[in-house]
C-alpha cells in the first residue's frame, strides 16, 4: 500500500529526453526483485518485442519503485526489426537494484514495440524451479474508472489457501486518483472496502486486498473486486498461492455498459392539436430526424424539444423553436446539443412556449 | 292547470323566481310566456386548477373573457317550454411573449323541458338538448369551444320555501355527453333565493360540473385548450324588478375548486324582458 507519486515530474523529464517520436507508453503494473510472504523470493523477467518488420526503435524504461524512492531510467535502447530484447531480474540487471524493490515498469517507446513480462517465485521446494505469471503490458489508454477483477482468493491462513494483492497504477502525468475498491463474495456480498490514499500521478498503490478492505479473516477462492475511481486507472491482480507461492495475474474487466434512455434506432410518434404530428428517430447520438412532421401553423408559439417523460417542464432541451410556422409532411433534421448523450433523455415534445403546455409527445421505443 | 287553482296560484309566485341566468329551473313557463333575457359577462383570471385540482399560476400571462348571452324561455304548453342560449365570446389569452384574441359566437344550447308538479310546492322537470357550434373555427386559438356537438339529458327538482319570501329551492344534475375527444360530464346545480322586497331578489348558487375523464391521464391545458376539466363555482345574484316586463340583474361568481380548469371571477349584468306572446 506505498505510493510514489512525486516520481511524475521526473518521468516526465525521462519522456521528454528520448523525444517526441517516442510517444506511446505500456505500463507493466508490477514488477519485483523482493522477498515475499511464506518465504517467497520474486523476480521479474521483462522482454521488448519490435513487431515492425523493417524499422528499428528506440525505447526507454523507467522503474517507479514502491517504496516512493526516485525513478531509475533506463539508457536509450535500440531495438531491431523482429527482434526482442531481453531482461531477467529486470530490476536488478537494469536498474540496478540490489535489495527489495517493487513497482511498475513504463515503457516509453514507438507503437510497434510490444512489453511484457513475467514475474516468479524462484524457489519451488519440489523441484527447484520457477512459478511465476504473465503480467502485461498495459497501455495507459485502457485504463478505467470502473471495473472488475475476477477469481480473487483471500485466506485466513498464511499456510493454505491462496492470497491476493491488488496493483492499483495511475497513468496520469497530472491529476491524482481518487479509488474506491470493493471486495465481494462470488454472490456479491461485499465482504470489505478499500479506499486507498489517493494514487498520485505516475503512481501506484498495492497490497493485500483482502487485508486492507479488513476482510483479513475471510477464507474463500470465489471473490471479485469492483472498484471506481475519478480518474482512469489500471488495475491489476496476482492471486498466489500460500503453499507454493505460485501467482496468476487477472486483469481489469470492463462492466458491461449501462442501458441508455434511448438508443440509436428509437422512435416516437406524436399527435396533438393544431394539427400537429410527426414521427422522431434517433438516427445517432448527435442527430434526432424528423418524419412526416405537420402543423397547421395556428398554435400559439411552438418549439421542438427533447426531455424526460410526464415533466417536460424541469428537464428538457429545445432542439428548434417553429414559432406559428406550418408544416406538411416535413422532415427535418435536429442536432442533439452538445453535452448531451443517449441518457439525456426519453421523450421527444411538441411544446407551446407561449402557454408551456404540452402540443403533442411521444416517448422513445425500440 | 285547470281544475288544480292551486297549482296555478303556485306557478303565479313562483315563475318571477328568476334564477341566475333568468332561468324557470323546474317550474314551466306558463302557455305563451316569453322571458328573454341579455346580460353581458366578464371573466378574468391568473391562476388555475390543475389536473390534480391544485392551484397555481396560469401557464401564460392571464386570460381575460367577455361576452353576451342571448337566452330566450319560451312556454310552449303548459309543461313544456323551450329554452335557448346563443353566447358570443371575445377570449383574450395573454402568453409569455404575445396576446392571443378570438371572439365570435360560440355554441348554441337549446333544450325542451317538461315540467312536472309533484305536489304543492313541489316541481320536477326532465330537459333534453344539445350544444351546438355557432360556425368558430377550431384551430383558432384561443378556442372558443370544442367544434363538437354535445347531448344533454337534465333532471331538476324545484321547491318553494314558505319560510322566505317567496322562497326556493332549486337542484338539478344532468349528463352531457361530449362529442369528439372530452369525456362526457355531470352538471349540476344548487340554487336557493328569495325576495326580501317585492321587487328585490337575493339568490345564491353553486353550480359546476364532474367529468368522466381519468384524469391521471388528461394533460395540462388549463386556459389554452378546451379539454377535460372539472369546475365547481359560488356565487350570489341581486335581482330587480324594474316593470311589468322588464328586469335586471347583477351577479358574480368565483370558481372555488375544479381539474385542468381557470380559475377566476366572473361578473355578470344583464337585462329581461317578459311578456304574454299568445
Amino acid at each position: 500500500m506505498k505510493s510514489f507519486g512525486f516520481v511524475r515530474y521526473a518521468l516526465l523529464g525521462a519522456i521528454a529526453a528520448v523525444g517526441p517520436s517516442l510517444s506511446a507508453d505500456r505500463i507493466v503494473p508490477s514488477a519485483a526483485h523482493a522477498a515475499g510472504r511464506n518465504g517467497a523470493l520474486f523476480r521479474t523477467d521483462l522482454r521488448l518485442l519490435n513487431t515492425s518488420r523493417t524499422e528499428t526503435v528506440r525505447a526507454m524504461l523507467v522503474f517507479l519503485p514502491a517504496s516512493g524512492g526516485a525513478p531509475s531510467t533506463s539508457a536509450e535502447i535500440l531495438v531491431l526489426p523482429l527482434q526482442q530484447r531481453s531482461y531477467d531480474d529486470v530490476l536488478a540487471g537494469l536498474f540496478g537494484v540490489t535489495g527489495d524493490a517493487s513497482g511498475p515498469i513504463r515503457l516509453v517507446a514507438p507503437e510497434s514495440v510490444e512489453l511484457s513480462s513475467r514475474t516468479y517465485n524462484v524457489f519451488d521446494p519440489c523441484t527447484g524451479g520457477t512459478f511465476g505469471t504473465w503480467i502485461p503490458g498495459l497501455r495507459p489508454e485502457s485504463a478505467m474508472r470502473e471495473g472488475l477483477i475476477p477469481q480473487v482468493s483471500g485466506s485466513a491462513s498464511p499456510a493454505s489457501g491462496s492470497r491476493t494483492n491488488l496493483i492499483v497504477t495511475n497513468p496520469s502525468a497530472s491529476v491524482a486518483a481518487r479509488v474506491t475498491v470493493t471486495l465481494k463474495s462470488g454472490s456479491g456480498a461485499v465482504l470489505g472496502t478499500w479506499t486507498p490514499s489517493p494514487v498520485e500521478p505516475n503512481g501506484s498503490v498495492q497490497g493485500d486486498v483482502f487485508l486492507a478492505a479488513g476482510a483479513g479473516g475471510v477464507t474463500t477462492d470465489d471473490a471479485f473486486v469492483q472498484f471506481s475511481s475519478d480518474q482512469p486507472v489500471l488495475v491489476l491482480s496476482t492471486v498466489i498461492d500460500n503453499r507454493t507461492n505460485d501467482a496468476a495475474a487477472f486483469g481489469a474487466l470492463a462492466l458491461a455498459a449501462a442501458p441508455t434512455l434511448v438508443k440509436t434506432g428509437d422512435q416516437a410518434s406524436f399527435t396533438g392539436s393544431y394539427g400537429v404530428s410527426g414521427h422522431a428517430v434517433v438516427a445517432n447520438e448527435n442527430l434526432i430526424r424528423l418524419d412526416a412532421f405537420r402543423a397547421n401553423g395556428t398554435a400559439p408559439g411552438l418549439d421542438l424539444r427533447i426531455g424526460h417523460a410526464g415533466n417536460p417542464r424541469a428537464q428538457f432541451t429545445i432542439l428548434r423553436s417553429i414559432g406559428r410556422q406550418a408544416f406538411n409532411g416535413a422532415d427535418l433534421e435536429l442536432p442533439i446539443p452538445p453535452g448531451l448523450d443517449l441518457n439525456s433523455f426519453d421523450t421527444f415534445t411538441v411544446w407551446c412556449y407561449e402557454f408551456n403546455v404540452v402540443i403533442a409527445e411521444g416517448k422513445f421505443h425500440p | 292547470m285547470r281544475g288544480r287553482p292551486f297549482l296555478r296560484a303556485f306557478l303565479f309566485l313562483s315563475i318571477p323566481l328568476l334564477p341566475t341566468v333568468a332561468r324557470a329551473e323546474a317550474w314551466p313557463r306558463e302557455t305563451g310566456q316569453l322571458y328573454a333575457y341579455f346580460g353581458a359577462t366578464t371573466f378574468s383570471s391568473s391562476t388555475i386548477y390543475d389536473v390534480a385540482g391544485n392551484k397555481g399560476p396560469f401557464p401564460g400571462r392571464s386570460f381575460k373573457e367577455s361576452g353576451d348571452n342571448s337566452y330566450l324561455e319560451l312556454g310552449l304548453s303548459e309543461r313544456f317550454t323551450f329554452v335557448g342560449t346563443i353566447p358570443r365570446r371575445k377570449v383574450k389569452a395573454e402568453g409569455l411573449f404575445n396576446d392571443f384574441t378570438s371572439q365570435g359566437l360560440a355554441d348554441l344550447d337549446v333544450r325542451l323541458r317538461y315540467s312536472i308538479p309533484i305536489r304543492e310546492g313541489l316541481f320536477a322537470a326532465v330537459e333534453g338538448g344539445a350544444f351546438v357550434p355557432l360556425g368558430y373555427d377550431r384551430q383558432d386559438f384561443p378556442e372558443l369551444g370544442s367544434g363538437h356537438t354535445d347531448a344533454l339529458v337534465n333532471g331538476s327538482l324545484g321547491l318553494s320555501l314558505p319560510f322566505l319570501p317567496q322562497g326556493f329551492l332549486n337542484a338539478d344534475v344532468g349528463y352531457r355527453f361530449r362529442g369528439g375527444e372530452i369525456a362526457n360530464e355531470i352538471p349540476y346545480a344548487l340554487k336557493v333565493g328569495a325576495f326580501p322586497h317585492p321587487r328585490v331578489g337575493v339568490f345564491l348558487f353553486a353550480r359546476g360540473w364532474k367529468s368522466t375523464a381519468d384524469f391521471s391521464r388528461v394533460a395540462e391545458t388549463a386556459g389554452f385548450l378546451v379539454s377535460d376539466s372539472e369546475r365547481l363555482s359560488a356565487g350570489g345574484e341581486l335581482y330587480l324588478k324594474v316593470s311589468r316586463h322588464f328586469d335586471v340583474n347583477g351577479a358574480w361568481s368565483h370558481v372555488v375548486a375544479g381539474r385542468n380548469v381557470l380559475a377566476g371571477d366572473t361578473f355578470m349584468l344583464g337585462v329581461a324582458f317578459h311578456a304574454k306572446l299568445f
